[in-house]
């Protein structure tokens, strides 16, 4: 069963979808996977998929029926990967390590092997370049974000909020716990994919 | 291959001065945005009356720019009506400018340096600074010149009115979104290459409800709950929680990205 599709033009080359009750991740890589040859950027995000256009596709009638005909064929609930898996290996030394594990009522070592015992997977990437909201496998792990967030949170630092966990890829402000860190760069600007992680991708995090 | 690594010495940097070109787009669903001139046009003809391919990477500069040659170019600038030949050990100063934000500069050959992405767009939001603007940077030339000079005489794109289409998110306004963003005109306000702050009459929102972030483009008029609209600029975030409620149009954004703060823009709903 699908539900119908909402979808919105944002300007004269992009067009915005709301996906319901589909996985934006999914209904990003089946559009990436069929457009390819017209869409120059395909943006998951919360509950909505961006398509930027390389030109005035977005105006064209047959780019929506095209885009009916593959939101038709993702089914609500289905959570589609890119195949690829990536291992961060960290330590888990994180300055909020004891006080997340005192909060969701389990010792520490339970917190990593919780942490460490399924692949999360990337549902977008907000905040800023490369920071992947990586939905947590394990319902036990969701916390409310840290009551004052921090100046700066150094790259690299492993956190958890809000039903997520993800690795701050460069220094910033951050409000999520920081669990451990880990040395592997989530951001290089200089190489050909910059981000180590992509929406769609599986992350598993081994304690190091 | 580069013509001169250090033909020009950053005397001055001014402010938020950078080096443009047409950015690197495709990187937006792994949180890069595309950065890139504030004016494409301006950029090519600019390039063009130096002889230079349209593309080339320019200087974009918010005035107070010095640099110094440490060898002969061709260079012009936003509103010189030709290019000027500076000798060794002149000074090419470009000042604030009364009535445009950015002023570009182009010089013939190019600005050269080591590309990001395939790119020489410094992005402020990233972070992204393929060509250091700081006083006492030294800046270099390419090899971009294809042509010769075309005469480019004073820009002749009419300003009068910022064509507008419709966003996703106008049903957060309680009044319909096209009919009061061109009901009367808005003055510009702050800005950085980020985005323009628009004041004017109040915008009203439908609501207080928080919308999860979603994906933006160049040009999209987000409407936070104070009802003052803000429009992105090429070093937006890529995504965002306000809605957005129009978008302008491509060939009409250098008005709103370049016009100078306190100036008047009369958003109309475009037609095609």
């Amino acid at each position: 069963m699908s539900t119908s599709i909402d979808v919105r033009p944002m300007g004269p080359r992009a067009l915005l979808i709301s996906t319901g009750d589909r996985d934006a991740a999914t209904v990003a890589i089946a559009i990436r996977a069929q457009m390819a040859d017209i869409a120059l950027d395909v943006v998951p995000a919360a509950s909505t998929v961006l398509i930027r256009f390389k030109d005035a596709a977005a105006l064209k009638d047959e780019t929506r029926s095209t885009l009916t005909a593959i939101l038709n064929n993702v089914p609500a609930g289905e959570q589609l990967t890119t195949g690829r898996t990536i291992e961060v290996s960290v330590r888990y030394d994180g300055e909020d390590l004891d006080e997340v594990a005192r909060q969701l009522d389990m010792s520490v070592a339970e917190l990593v092997e919780a942490h460490t015992a399924q692949s999360h997977r990337a549902a977008f990437v907000g905040f800023s370049p490369g920071f992947a909201y990586l939905s947590i496998a394990d319902p036990r792990l969701t916390i409310a974000r840290r009551a004052t967030p921090r100046i700066r949170v150094r790259a690299g630092s492993v956190a958890l909020a809000a039903g997520y966990t993800a690795v701050y890829p460069v220094e910033s402000p951050g409000g999520w716990h920081i669990l451990g860190h880990t040395q592997e760069r989530m951001w290089d600007p200089s190489r050909t994919d910059p981000a180590l992680i992509a929406p769609g991708d599986l992350v598993r995090f081994v304690a190091r | 291959m580069t013509r001169a690594a250090s033909a020009l010495e950053v005397i001055n940097a001014g402010w938020s001065t950078s080096v443009q070109d047409l950015g690197r787009p495709g990187h937006a669903a792994v949180g890069l945005g595309a950065a890139g001139t504030v004016d494409p046009v301006g950029m090519a003809r600019l390039n063009q009356a130096v002889g230079n391919r349209p593309d080339a990477p320019i200087i974009e500069t918010g005035g107070g720019l010095a640099l110094r040659a440490h060898t002969p170019v061709m260079c012009i600038a936003t509103g010189w009506m030709a290019p000027i030949a500076f000798g060794v050990g002149e000074t090419i100063s470009i000042p604030v400018s009364s009535t445009r934000r950015w002023s570009q500069v182009a010089i013939a050959g190019g600005i050269d340096g080591p590309s990001i992405l395939g790119s020489l767009s410094a992005d402020t939001a990233a972070r992204i600074v393929p060509v250091e603007m700081i006083e006492g940077s030294a800046v270099g030339l390419g090899d971009a010149v294809e042509a010769a000079p075309i005469d480019v005489t004073a820009d002749v794109r009419a300003t009068g009115v910022v064509r507008v289409w419709p966003g996703p998110r106008g049903d957060y306004l309680v009044e319909d979104a096209l009919t009061s963003l061109c009901r009367e005109p808005f003055t510009l306000g702050e800005a950085s290459r980020v985005g323009v702050r628009l004041t004017g009459r109040r915008l009203a929102r439908a609501d207080a409800q928080e919308l999860p972030s979603e994906g933006l483009v160049p040009g999209a008029i987000q409407v936070p709950h104070d009802g003052m609209p803000i429009v992105m600029g090429p070093d937006h975030p890529v995504t965002g929680g306000y809605p957005v409620v129009g978008v302008v149009d491509p060939r009409d954004l250098w008005l709103v990205w370049c016009g100078a703060m306190g100036a008047q823009v009369r958003f109309v709903p475009r037609v095609d």
